[in-house]
């Protein structure tokens, strides 16, 4: 008997850890816990946490929230991976545009009758920006904010080799190279353009301003099943652009080091990079600008990618109080988003664009130009072109392949395979 | 007497119910998953063998392509990788057996890139191989893509690896030499042995169950090679160092995912692992 008593005993020990633990978020005190989980790794992910530290001191309703932050890639996979077991989630999200639709019956929770709660207004969001958050006409998520992908360049470069601002700002892909067979000319290790990165993000981007400027699309966003990626205008728009890759600093050598250095002229990232490269250090060395990403081809299909960061309650909140908490949170970072335009982003509050604080701000005119900006049509299609596309066009850029009709034709015919 | 049966398997219980939790259920939802046409969304729908069929006879597909795309790479990183896993150790093992002043000291110092994790090892050796500011090119004179370039970024791989864990299977090989009886070297000196002769007719054969152990377990990991390669050439250039580890995690959990075909890849290499697996025993302990 004893024997089998240690065993029932030994055996309980193995599952101590294993039970549900339960939704321990809202404690006896009255405080709320809320886990929230971003992928701003860039230099605006301090900006971000910033809004969370000031929410956790100014929220009178015990509300903690904890910021936890993953980079893209494994956000991503982290979202995929908790379809099955929703629980595991954070209780909040920071997400690109493109899960939402991806995401928003497995795993987000409606907000419409939140938001009614809290005296929010879907007019109170730039009405492009909303729209993107709703899926079969309920709302997701909420819109913080827009950015979209911008050109760097070296002042002193661009100077000593006879141009001014204004070049830069109606600047086409021709006049481009040029300035960059210029720049190279300077020597060895002198380049016209460095890429921040150089993965498949910065290429993702490069490809839709590309493609978007000479009036292609990655697919018909009125039929997600007529897919575009191997179109005439396409391949027109990546045998033009490609050209670039001659005077970019080689694969293989991290970008942002040779510009800060002074050794390129263009550096392409998107607005994020400002607040990095806004501080005295590198000011010291270099004396860099930035304009909206310029026109290549000079048609009037003008855009340049862009894409939205928004905030949706998961699955795995499931109290009424938890889920009013969670709305307060995202509220409260949606009215502070000018915390996060300081990194050049543009908030999509509307009443936040009028504010002194952020017309004063130094890229406050990104904002002037909303109009092109130019965000990828949504669905599985769009992942479906990107993950056969994006490293199809990587290859080109660098020279590795050289028949782009073939390999895009290719990279068609995959994604329609992939979406079936 | 039914007391005195039952009590054994009693015993076995609490190992028992974490086999069946965590290997028997994994294990057969992941064959049943791979029969079906599933996105981690929908209601998994079963399609029979077709997952198979695609990718082992259909070679125009997408999933066919990035499939074997992969395991062509694992398998170039598996024959590249493991004979300096396996033999480099042991050359160091060998050496620092002869217990020469500060052998210690350099056991720890082999042992330490192990304690490393993959993150910090990839990273670390992105810079230290980077193309124009990097301290190998520096020292060089050359301005080597390593992270970009082949064939700079297989020898970049496996270098780091080697590097990485030369320090795990190095410790196994020690404690394996030690074990060898010292009257044995004696012997064969007084019959007039050079150390290469008691190298390879003394140790090599008295600790053979380690090599093999070493060796099976080494290419096993080697087939699961996803850290390097993915935080170090993200799979480039061209998809040419993409595992295929890497490929079933794009297709399960990224964008709009094909887990059921991810699931039936994943069965096909561990059905390829415990091939080699066997082979590699069979012909390693063949005596």
């Amino acid at each position: 008997m004893k024997k089998i008593i240690c065993l029932i005993v030994a055996s309980m020990f193995l599952f101590v850890g294993c039970g549900d633990s339960g939704n321990e978020s809202n404690n006896s005190d009255g405080s709320v816990n809320l886990e929230f989980y971003h992928m701003l790794t860039g230099g605006d992910g301090e900006y971000l946490d910033e809004i969370v530290e000031n929410f956790n001191k100014d929220n009178d309703k015990n509300i903690v929230v904890t910021s936890n932050i993953l980079k893209a890639d494994e956000f991503s996979q982290k979202l995929a991976a908790s379809v099955a077991a929703p629980d595991t989630l954070p209780d909040v999200v920071f997400i690109g545009e493109a899960d939402i639709p991806l995401y928003a019956d497995s795993i987000f929770t409606p907000i419409d009758d939140l938001m009614e709660n809290a005296n929010m207004s879907n007019d109170d969001y730039i009405e492009s920006l909303f729209d993107l958050t709703k899926v079969n006409g309920s709302t997701y998520a909420l819109p913080i904010q827009t950015f979209t992908w911008t050109l760097y360049y070296n002042n002193e470069m661009l100077e000593s080799l006879g141009y001014t601002k204004s070049d830069v700002e109606n600047l086409d892909l021709e006049t481009m190279i040029q300035m960059c067979e210029e720049a190279m000319a300077q020597g060895d290790d002198y380049y016209g353009v460095s890429l921040s990165g150089a993965d498949s993000a910065v290429f993702s981007r490069l490809l839709y301003t590309s493609i978007y400027q000479n009036g292609g699309d990655y697919f018909n966003p009125n039929d997600d099943k007529e897919i575009l990626i191997g179109a005439p205008e396409v391949i027109e728009a990546i045998d033009k652009i490609k050209d670039l890759g001659k005077y970019t600093v080689p694969k293989g050598t991290a970008g942002r080091p040779p510009f800060v250095a002074g050794k390129v002229l263009f550096h392409f990232n998107g607005v994020w990079e400002i607040s990095q490269l806004n501080n005295d250090e590198v000011k010291e060395v270099l004396d860099w600008d930035v304009v909206q990403f310029p026109n290549f081809f000079g048609n009037s299909d003008y855009g340049v990618w862009a894409g939205t960061h928004n905030m949706a309650i998961t699955k795995a909140v499931k109290d009424d109080k938890e889920k009013e908490a969670a709305m307060e949170f995202i509220k409260y970072v949606s009215d502070n988003a000018l915390i996060l335009s300081k990194a050049g982003h543009i908030p999509a509050k509307k009443e936040l664009l009028e504010t002194d604080e952020f017309k004063n701000g130094l890229f406050s005119f990104f904002a002037d130009n909303l109009d092109v900006f130019a965000i990828p049509p949504l669905g599985k299609t769009r992942d479906a072109v990107e993950k056969l596309g994006v490293p199809a066009f990587t290859d080109l850029y660098w020279g590795d392949k050289t028949d782009t009709k073939a390999v895009m034709e290719e990279v068609a015919s995959g994604a329609a395979e992939l979406i079936q | 007497m039914f007391y005195k049966k039952r009590t054994p398997y009693l015993f076995l219980i609490p190992v028992l119910i974490p086999f069946i939790i965590f290997f028997c259920i994994p294990l057969f939802s992941a064959l049943y998953y791979s029969l079906t046409k599933w996105n981690l969304f929908n209601e998994p729908e079963f399609v029979g063998l077709n997952n198979y069929k695609t990718l082992l006879l259909n070679s125009d597909s997408v999933y066919y392509k990035a499939f074997w795309n992969g395991m062509g790479n694992t398998i170039k990183f598996v024959i590249f990788s493991v004979p300096p896993l396996v033999f480099v150790p042991f050359i160091l093992a060998v050496l620092l057996n002869y217990k020469v002043k500060g052998s210690k000291l350099f056991q720890a110092i082999f042992y330490i890139p192990s304690l490393f994790s993959v993150a910090t090892v990839a990273l670390m050796w992105l810079w230290i191989l980077d193309g124009e500011y990097g301290a190998v090119n520096k020292i060089l004179g050359t301005s080597i893509a390593w992270s970009a370039e082949q064939p700079f970024v297989w020898y970049a791989l496996v270098g780091m690896t080697v590097w990485w864990l030369v320090g795990i299977n190095m410790v196994i090989y020690i404690a394996a030499i030690n074990g060898v009886g010292e009257s044995m070297f004696e012997a064969a000196s007084i019959d007039g042995a050079n150390e290469f002769q008691k190298i390879f007719f003394i140790t090599i054969p008295t600790i053979k169950k380690q090599f093999m152990y070493i060796f099976v377990l080494t290419t096993i990991s080697s087939f699961n090679v996803f850290g390097q390669p993915f935080l170090f050439s993200k799979g480039g250039p061209s998809e040419s160092t993409k595992s295929v580890i890497m490929v079933i995690r794009e297709y399960a959990f990224t964008g709009n995912p094909a887990a059921g075909m991810a699931v039936a890849m994943s069965v096909i290499v561990g059905v390829i692992i415990m091939f080699f697996s066997i082979l590699q025993y069979f012909v390693v302990s063949r005596d």
